[in-house]
């Protein structure tokens, strides 16, 4: 008896959700109908009346859907409420692109996009893994490995560090246009050009923010080092190397998504015909917009899953740091 | 009966223009396909020689980097603009409502270039070598040529082991010719100088005509939106879409008649245009010379095909089914362009002749 | 063991000037003090008076221009190198990236001491500061004061004959301030270890030394010691005897001799 009591209390609070839930189908319903009703028409030939229907469908379909979905987000948590209003935004612009007749060849639609990414799945792949893993993988490792060895120079020598330095955030600041074709002039247009201009660019946040770490640690840290008269080497690597993980850190977090912005304009300026940059410029002069945008999206996914490992390694190493604590 | 209908709107037209010669022009903004150069002298010729403003109209030409000139035009930013006939098919196939209005040059003026120390003298060699060609759409006629000589290349994303390997760059053939490949796309009127300028005089080049070898995809054309065509007041100006663009096409056939006549005082007339984007390369750097060149170069280029029989700026009908049937044959175009992708009308508009 | 023949510290005419670019500054000058092993002595002075100049050098981190230092009847630099003594700094610099018990195990991974004895002794200076509960915390999830015990306890954990403490408690409130007095106190009876002690805290310093070295400043020299001959245990009524007023008045007029105007923090 008692535990239907709390089942019927269960079900009562539970009401709200559920007419959230039927408010955001009720949208999506709306806004499906909308796409199939202007599904198969050429792009001039959308019958004005089927126009608006799918215009008026598509107002209530997004307002019942938002209803629902800010209902559902108050109860939610995590990536679920993000992705249902990615869902309701897409088959909108499917809607909107199909009733308006807008060409491919300048906005392709979302159904296009994702049947362009199916077709040319293995060509793209082909591509993502040029791009990704031999360029701007590679180009990344060695960015970093580079710029921690002359951060750790730059540290033990300091004429170095106030001799060269200072060019470090220059450099870092020349636009990325500006040094790919010189690199790819200088290195050829195989995949090892790309690598170079991802490392440069990685290359110079790593030195800066490295040298500026391995310098953050506490003065009285090192005293307590010397207090305990422990050699040079062993206070390094027990004060200045943690000190320096949080910069480092946040260096490689920069690194990560300048990686593949360079080795996809990398490839814009020369390619042997691989890859997603060049991908998405032969496919650009083709008007394939939809295989563009295939190529946009693997790259986003990439770039997402990059940053988002580099940011589990964050957590895992240096969670007692005050930029990464837990409230609680 | 025709030929008076349409000289009496011709007078009509004229007439119109003269009336509204006090009032303000009618602004019109034409893309070119590149930075300002000889290549483009026509325009420029009708807007120094004031050929626009007899026709009413205030044209403005805007240059464009590497990308393609139908995007500006489709949304806008260009009332008309010139390209390539492929540029502007392939364009078309993916719902650009894009529309030919006029043929300026009759002849292709693609080449592949390599080394005479090469040894290269057929194309049939061309396996197991490597290309350099412009991406954005400039890249077909390279392709069209391996095609038709049953050989394959990395830029076909369905092919997995191409029979030669195309490399692509941004337009400067220095940045990988001769070094990092065999041949490297150049026109006639541009890059075959800037190789020269590189230190190779033509007699060390074997320059490949891709028109000699039966590609001769058709290149410098201007073109509208049918949305523009079919405008009824075209920018509050009183006039059509179609009367504005015939105006625009006879003051532009006008400047390139004029150009080609005058080469010297179109060449200066370039100049005035340009900065740093007339230069050539190397020993050829001066932008005089450069353009020079090019001018003599679209010379024969405008001068061949209809051109010579008094049709400046139509489009052959014949050659237009040809470049249709061999972009078909290439899978480049998936189906034949519906009818509306080319306009005869303007060109009779302007020229008072029928498109034959 | 208090009054043995060999000092703890032994200080004779010592100076201590830095150079600079606006000119030197006399941050210690002719200091002179012997300090028994087993005692408790406070440094009090207002700010540049050289205390914590002066624990710096009996700590080796700096090295005097002039006079004479013995810690242990050894140089500074030799008794570092043997690890003579512990040192606790104004903040507890902990490494916030080790644990509560990490810390406190730091100086006998780097000391090299016995592996099997690491933990426990850990645990037991942990025990020793009343913080076993948090062995496995980070130094971030704990208040000020608790830090500054973790740090105490790490000081303590390597059982230096000496410790030198520098305004360990300058930051914390008022009534933890006076809870840890109280646990430093029991600390030092139970251990017989010999503290140095910089404060500026008059009643701190009163009620935990068996000394108080009063400095003055510009140049930072030693301008009078005060012995405290409060009788222990020491607790909240010896705060409130009329004796330990009496001492705490003589420590404040010390230090308004030399300064000329109220030096009370």
């Amino acid at each position: 008896m008692a535990s239907r009591t709390v089942a019927l209390g269960r079900g009562r609070a539970g009401g709200l959700p559920g007419l959230g839930w039927l408010a955001l189908a009720l949208g999506l319903g709306l806004l499906l109908a909308a796409v199939w009703n202007v599904w198969n028409f050429p792009l001039d030939g959308v019958p004005p009346g089927r126009k608006g229907l799918s215009l008026t469908l598509i107002v209530l379909g997004l307002a019942s859907g938002i209803y629902g979905l800010a209902i559902l987000a108050r109860r939610m948590t995590g990536v679920v409420p993000a992705l249902l209003a990615a869902l309701l935004t897409l088959v909108a612009v499917e809607g909107l692109l199909r009733a308006y007749g807008v060409p491919p060849g300048l906005i392709p639609t979302p159904t296009r996009v994702a049947t362009a990414l199916y077709n040319s799945r293995t060509v793209l792949l082909g591509d993502a893994r040029v791009t990704f893993v031999q360029e701007a993988l590679l180009g990344y490792l060695a960015g970093v490995g580079m710029g921690i060895l002359v951060a750790l120079a730059a540290v033990r020598f300091p004429f170095l560090e106030r001799g060269a330095l200072p060019y470090a955030g220059l450099f870092a600041s020349i636009p990325i246009v500006a040094l790919a074709p010189v690199i790819v002039k200088a290195f050829g247009l195989e995949w090892p050009s790309k690598a170079i201009i991802v490392a440069i660019t990685v290359f110079f946040p790593v030195v800066v923010n490295v040298v500026r770490g391995l310098q953050s640690a506490s003065p009285l840290l090192l005293d307590l080092m010397q207090t305990y008269a422990v050699t040079p080497a062993a206070s390094f690597r027990l004060v200045r190397v943690p000190s320096a993980l949080p910069f480092l850190f946040n260096a490689l977090k920069i690194g990560s998504t300048l990686a593949l912005i360079g080795a996809i304009v990398g490839e814009f300026f020369g390619t042997t015909g691989q890859g997603l940059g060049f991908r998405i410029q032969i496919e650009a002069g083709r008007f394939n917009l939809d295989i563009v945008w295939a190529a946009i999206v693997i790259a986003s996914v990439l770039g997402i899953a990059f940053y988002g490992v580099i940011s589990w390694l964050e957590m895992r190493f240096t969670s007692w740091h005050a930029s990464r604590r837990q409230p609680g | 009966m025709n030929k008076a209908v349409l000289s009496a709107l011709t007078a009509a037209l004229a007439a119109s223009a003269l009336s509204s010669a006090g009032a303000a022009n009618v602004p019109v903004k034409l893309q070119l396909k590149w930075f300002p150069q000889a290549q483009f002298a026509g325009f420029f010729v009708a807007q120094a020689k004031g050929f626009y403003k007899a026709e009413g109209l205030d044209v403005t030409l805007l240059p464009i980097g590497d990308q393609s000139p139908i995007q500006t035009v489709a949304t806008g930013a260009a009332d008309f603009g010139t390209t390539w006939i492929t540029d502007l098919l392939t364009a078309r196939q993916q719902g650009l409502p894009v529309v030919h209005i006029a043929q300026l040059f009759q002849k292709s003026g693609y080449t592949l270039v390599a080394l005479k120390s090469s040894n290269l003298t057929d194309p049939k060699q061309f396996t197991g070598k490597r290309i350099g060609v412009w991406p954005s759409g400039n890249e077909y006629p390279a392709v069209a040529l391996l095609k038709k000589y049953g050989m394959t290349t990395s830029l076909d994303s369905t092919v997995a082991n191409p029979s030669v390997q195309a490399v692509t760059y941004p337009f400067d053939p220095s940045l990988v010719f001769p070094d990092k490949v065999d041949l490297v796309s150049a026109m006639t009127y541009n890059e075959v100088d800037q190789i020269v300028g590189l230190g190779y005089s033509l007699d060390k080049l074997q320059v490949f005509n891709v028109s000699d070898f039966g590609i001769n995809l058709l290149e410098d054309l201007m073109f509208t939106t049918q949305k523009t065509l079919d405008n009824k007041n075209f920018k509050n100006s009183g006039m059509s879409g179609q009367e504005v663009a015939a105006k625009l096409v006879r003051a532009t056939i006008k400047g390139w008649n004029y150009a080609v006549a005058n080469q010297k005082e179109a060449v200066q007339t370039v100049l005035v245009n340009c900065g740093n984007t007339c230069k050539g390369s190397g020993t050829r750097a001066s932008a005089a010379g450069h353009q020079t060149w090019q001018m003599t170069e679209v010379a024969k280029l405008y001068r061949a095909g209809q051109t010579l029989k008094g049709n400046a700026g139509l489009l052959d009908r014949a050659t237009y089914a040809a470049n249709v049937k061999q972009l078909m044959d290439l899978g480049i175009l998936k189906s034949a362009p519906s009818a509306g992708a080319v306009n005869y009308k303007v060109w009779e508009m302007a020229t008072g002749k029928t498109a034959k | 063991m208090r009054g043995t023949a060999q000092p703890a510290v032994h200080l004779k005419d010592l100076n201590m000037v830095f150079r600079g670019a606006q000119g030197d500054t006399v941050a210690l000058q002719d200091a002179n003090l012997d300090i028994a092993q087993g005692e408790f002595v406070s440094l009090i002075g207002p700010s540049g008076c050289g205390k914590t100049t002066l624990l710096r050098l009996m700590a080796d981190l700096i090295t005097p221009t002039g006079g004479e230092l013995l810690v242990g009847g050894k140089s500074p630099a030799l008794a570092r190198q043997e690890r003579a003594y512990g040192y606790v700094f104004q903040s507890p610099a902990l490494l916030e990236w080790r644990t509560v018990l990490n810390n406190v195990l730091l100086p006998l991974d780097v000391m090299n001491t016995p592996k099997a004895t690491r933990q426990a002794r850990a645990h037991e200076m942990l025990k020793l500061v009343g913080l076993e509960g948090f062995a496995g915390r980070y130094p971030w999830q704990l208040s000020g004061g608790m830090q500054q015990r973790v740090s105490i306890a790490r000081a303590l954990a390597f059982d230096p004959a000496l410790l030198l403490m520098d305004e360990p408690f300058g930051a914390l409130d008022e009534i933890t301030r006076e809870h840890l007095n109280g646990e430093l106190l029991r600390l030092w009876q139970e251990t017989g270890k010999t503290v140095v002690f910089v404060t500026h805290g008059i009643s701190e310093a009163v009620f935990l030394s068996t000394r108080v070295v009063v400095m003055t400043s510009r140049p930072g020299k030693i301008e009078g010691v005060v012995d405290i001959d409060l009788p222990y245990p020491r607790n909240v009524e010896t705060r409130e005897s009329p004796r330990f007023f009496e001492l705490a008045t003589r420590v404040r007029e010390l230090l308004r001799r030399g300064h000329g105007f109220d030096a009370d923090d």
